[in-house]
């Protein structure tokens, strides 16, 4: 695991030296500017798919703080979407759609959630802390599943969350189209398309502050008790921190900053299920969070754009029907070979850059031609004709590869 | 009134013995190897399928549980020689994750070679047929599944507390170097206990399949169930593992039947249809955050005996 310690983790320059200062403010550029783009190119799903990244992106930031700085492994972070997802439900449900008044439900909710299932929690370690988070957001799957009122299994559509101030005349609800009219301001508009952009700017700057606050809360006072407590609690405890409180008031702040990625969700797709809070997703969110490399705070943004990257990528060109049988053994391989994650793959000065940049360029070429050798479109087909289940022959033959593989290794090791 | 409590009890006894076939495996992984196994719940999943399949082709239930077993065994044998083997020395979030992986991989499999439609496994009269009992019915199959279930938590005691390979795996979950220490291959008890408990969970997925519909994903619901049940019985204890299962499958079924009777008699009718399914289905969570919270190493932690 990456950066056990105080000192080994990775901090930031603020120069035009460091290559992941630069990385960063061309990232934040580059998204800033990705609605317009996208609203010129007509590619309104990207607007769509990319807010869903920045969504995840403030989970797996929230995740970050208590899992790679705190070493809470929180298996349940689905939890505090759902509650600030159902915060957003339970006031639409009776017609109420004061945004701030959602919002603020949607932080104390989560908050409050979190420090109970955090009181509790934090009394045990190790797998036990990680089975009780998870016996806890089950708890919440099913009390979601159960609430009839508000859609029950199947889930139920919501009202904008209106943040107007009609007073001094804002007026402003976060499915707002900012590029294309619509019908609710504009009467004259004909048609009535979402183009996305206002809860993908909502979402963009929260992912700021979020990312703002985290490194300062992990750079103060506090966050260094918090990183002490992970690396060694006996001795925090011992030099009269009551690491307890300490840990327990870091996992509340990452839950109600995960209850905002909720609201945000919510709104995105203006419907919300208790299927958020499935706990597939809570293991998506930690993914995200090792893939991008655990207690970096901007690997987590990585781990969630490439994560939803790789899935998008996956179902479009190696299809709906095999996407997660190659998903799966890939995350395999990120475990057993890459787990200091992405974000410390890059380098800390200049003169390493050409050489991250060829090695990334290969893994890229690597991994476009293999989804291309897998998709419809593969070369594969045109020699032999269809194959109606090639990725399902590949992934045997790489397994069988791999069994070959090890019995050679093994052999070799018992020979020598 | 009478036949429902007779039968709810049944239930819940067969759904405790069902849960013990996927813990037992899980338990023994879990604290011997100190390996978190997510696909274990697959093995399960995939032990229902063959045995769906198999049943289908030959209209035999005898061969499908004799084929569906021996399948498991192989696949768990293979999964842990081909990958799982190099998880051993990493912490528990890595072991989460790539056995994640292989939820999804194995979810997806099975809709590739069964479809993606629910599978057919419908037992014949000759061995499903309500069964008077103490002047009751019951499903005769149920009762099998007990019977069996019980009978190979016999075995299982009996091969752990008699024979040499169960004195290995009984000093292997309580000290585990030692036992390594001492000359004992642990590599090759490590395959043979992560088969052991891929082989009772495919025999689980065999029995639960004509009694629950077999579709892709079902094992993660019984293997968040089963961790549940290891974590109340304490890691490593197959003892802990039973007395837990029954536990957890009489409140589940017991709650699910009779929880919005219970909250009906003291609170509102209205509150009561909602709140009741809710509290039925949490109550096993809450138990053993209880039970967590309480005795964090579970009732019967196997380093105490």
């Amino acid at each position: 695991m990456a950066a056990g310690n105080i000192t080994r983790t990775a901090e930031l320059r603020v120069s035009l030296d460091d290559p992941r200062f630069m990385l960063i403010v061309v990232g934040a550029v580059v998204l800033a500017l990705l609605p317009y783009f996208g609203h010129i190119w007509g590619e309104t799903y990207l607007i769509s798919l990319v807010a869903k990244m920045l969504i995840f992106a403030i989970a797996a930031v929230s995740l970050d703080l208590i899992l790679g700085y705190g070493g809470m492994v929180s298996f349940g972070h689905v939890a505090y979407i759902g509650v600030g997802s159902y915060a957003v439900a339970v006031f639409s449900k009776y017609g109420i759609d004061n945004g701030y008044l959602q919002l603020v439900t949607a932080i104390a909710g989560s908050a409050l959630v979190a420090l109970f299932i955090g009181a509790i929690s934090l009394r045990t370690s190790g797998v036990y802390f990680i089975m009780i988070t998870l016996a806890f957001t089950q708890m919440l799957f099913y009390l979601g599943i159960s609430l009839e009122p508000f859609g029950g299994d199947d889930g139920m559509n919501l009202l904008r969350s209106d943040f107007s101030i009609s007073p001094v005349g804002i007026d402003f609800t976060l499915n707002d189209n900012v590029f294309v009219c619509e019908q609710r301001v504009d009467k004259s508009c004909k048609v009535d398309d979402r183009d996305g952009v206002a809860i993908y700017y909502a979402a963009y700057l929260t992912l700021i502050g979020a990312i703002w606050f985290s490194r300062r809360m992990v750079s103060s006072r506090f966050g260094m008790v918090i990183r002490g407590a992970k690396a060694n609690p006996e001795r925090m405890q011992a030099i009269g921190f009551p690491s307890f409180r300490y840990r327990l008031t870091a996992f509340a702040l990452a839950g109600a900053m995960c209850g905002v990625a909720g609201f945000l969700y919510a709104n995105h797709q203006q419907y919300v299920s208790p299927a958020y809070m499935n706990w597939l997703h809570s293991g998506e969110i930690i993914i995200m969070v090792i893939l991008g490399g655990t207690g970096t705070i901007y690997g987590a943004v990585i781990g969630s754009v490439g994560l939803l990257t790789l899935e998008e990528l996956l179902q479009g060109y190696v299809g709906r029907d095999y996407w997660q049988m190659v998903l799966g053994p890939l995350l395999v391989l990120l475990v057993l070979f890459a787990n200091r994650g992405v974000y410390s793959l890059i380098p800390h000065q200049m003169r390493g850059v050409p050489k991250f940049v060829v090695r990334f360029g290969i893994f890229v070429a690597g991994f476009s031609a293999f989804v291309w050798l897998m998709s419809e479109s593969s070369p594969i087909l045109s020699v032999t004709g269809a194959i109606p289940d090639l990725p399902l022959y590949v992934i045997f033959a790489s397994i069988l590869v791999a069994l070959v593989l090890r019995f050679v290794q093994e052999k070799a090791s018992r020979d020598g | 009134m009478g036949q429902l409590i007779f039968e709810t009890a049944l239930n819940g006894l067969q759904f405790g013995v069902f849960l013990f076939l996927i813990a037992a495996g899980l338990t023994l992984v879990f604290g011997i190897m100190n390996m978190v196994n997510l696909a274990h719940g697959s093995m399960f999943m995939m032990g229902a399928y063959v045995g769906a399949y198999v049943f289908r082709q030959t209209d035999s239930f005898a061969l499908a549980i004799a084929l569906a077993i021996p399948f498991s065994l192989v696949l768990g044998i293979a999964l842990e020689y081909l990958a799982l083997r190099t998880l051993y020395a990493r912490d528990h979030l890595d072991q989460m994750l790539s056995t994640f992986g292989f939820i999804l991989f194995f979810n997806q499999l099975v809709l590739r070679v069964f479809g993606t439609t629910s599978q057919e496994f419908s037992l014949p009269k000759s061995i499903n047929f309500p069964l008077p009992l103490f002047g009751f019915s019951y499903p005769s199959y149920r009762l099998i599944v007990i019977v069996a279930g019980l009978l190979v938590a016999l075995g299982l005691y009996f091969v752990i507390a008699k024979t040499r390979v169960g004195m290995l795996i009984r000093a292997g979950a309580s000290n585990r170097p030692l036992v390594g220490a001492l000359g004992v291959n642990i590599r090759m008890l490590f395959t043979v206990i992560f088969g052991i408990g891929a082989a009772l969970a495919g025999l689980a997925g065999v029995m639960i399949g004509p009694i629950e519909s077999i579709e892709s994903g079902m094992g993660e619901s019984k293997l968040i169930l089963a961790f549940v049940v290891i974590v109340i019985g304490g890691v490593g204890s197959i003892r802990g593992a039973f007395i837990a299962s029954i536990i957890v499958g009489l409140v589940e079924v017991i709650g699910r039947v009779f929880m919005t009777d219970m909250l009906r008699t003291f609170l509102s009718e209205e509150f009561a249809q909602t709140a009741g399914p809710a509290l039925a289905s949490m109550s096993i969570y809450i138990l053993m955050a209880a039970v967590l919270y309480f005795r964090p190493q579970g009732i019967f932690p196997a380093r105490s005996g």
